[in-house]
């Protein structure tokens, strides 16, 4: 991250944002005002299709890379050394990407749709 | 020597808040204040959902952290959490509009729909949805 053209990371900081207008308006519709109250068997139920499983990993991805990539010009702004640099660019990564798997890992816990991942973890 | 760089974050922000006048500057800062705040949300969402795993109880905790998030207290921090959801999202919209259809000289105009836009979209979500809360307010 400190000699490469940072072409990629605002084209996709874009294609997330506008993924992410209509990823989080479906997901916070669908929680709040299509199934009303929130508990364990009402996610399990509705992450029973393969379809909001796949969707919800998505949202996932897009919003930590969103985030994170934010953060990380927040943090460009500074004119950092090229020491900082390099050490905070492997820590927002390492960061994210921790998050990610370990958010997966949540998402399996209530995935019937899953059902090797939801013998695995034990969540019943 | 160079401060450590959140000082120097901190501090050119204030310095250029308060010298540049115009209404980009404003919505510029806005803009990375509600993407900070949204960052440490989810996070903090992550961490909440994730009480679901087997590994912090299952079942039984998540649903007793979701019986605890319904007080008043949580209810409003929901409603100030949406605020900087809308402005961050209407503003970006803004932004990624700019950017690929190159429409600078219409920038002030389109910042004034979105303070518009985010106040009416507030009004909605308060009045059209809050109802369904009724059962958070404790």
């Amino acid at each position: 991250m400190t000699k490469k053209s940072g072409l990629w990371p605002w084209f996709v900081q874009r294609v997330t944002g506008v993924f992410l207008v209509f990823g989080l308006l479906v997901h916070v519709i669908k929680i709040h005002v299509i199934d009303k109250d929130v508990d364990f068997g009402i996610v399990a139920d509705k992450l029973v299709s393969p379809g909001w499983v796949f969707f919800d990993f998505l949202l996932l991805a897009a919003c930590i890379y969103h985030g994170f990539n934010g953060v990380w010009q927040i943090y460009l702004d500074s004119n950092p050394a090229g020491k900082g640099r390099f050490v905070w660019s492997y820590i927002v990564v390492a960061f994210g990407a921790v998050l990610l798997v370990y958010g997966t890992i949540a998402l399996g816990a209530y995935a019937k749709a899953i059902p090797e991942m939801q013998f695995a973890l034990g969540a019943r | 020597m160079k401060m450590w760089w959140p000082f120097r974050l901190i501090g050119s922000t204030i310095r250029d808040t308060f010298l540049n006048r115009h209404l980009g500057q404003g919505s510029f800062d806005i803009q990375r204040i509600t993407g900070l705040i949204l960052t440490g949300y989810l996070v903090m969402h992550i961490g909440v959902i994730s009480t679901g795993l087997a590994i912090w109880g299952g079942a039984e905790t998540f649903n007793k952290v979701m019986e605890a998030t319904h007080n008043p207290v949580i209810l409003v921090m929901e409603l100030l959490l949406i605020l900087c959801v809308v402005f961050h999202m209407l503003n970006g919209i803004r932004i990624t509009v700019v950017d690929f259809f190159s429409l600078t000289k219409l920038q002030d105009r389109m910042l004034w729909w979105t303070g518009i836009g985010t106040i009416l979209l507030m009004l909605y979500v308060i009045w059209g949805v809050l109802p369904r809360f009724a059962h958070m307010a404790g």
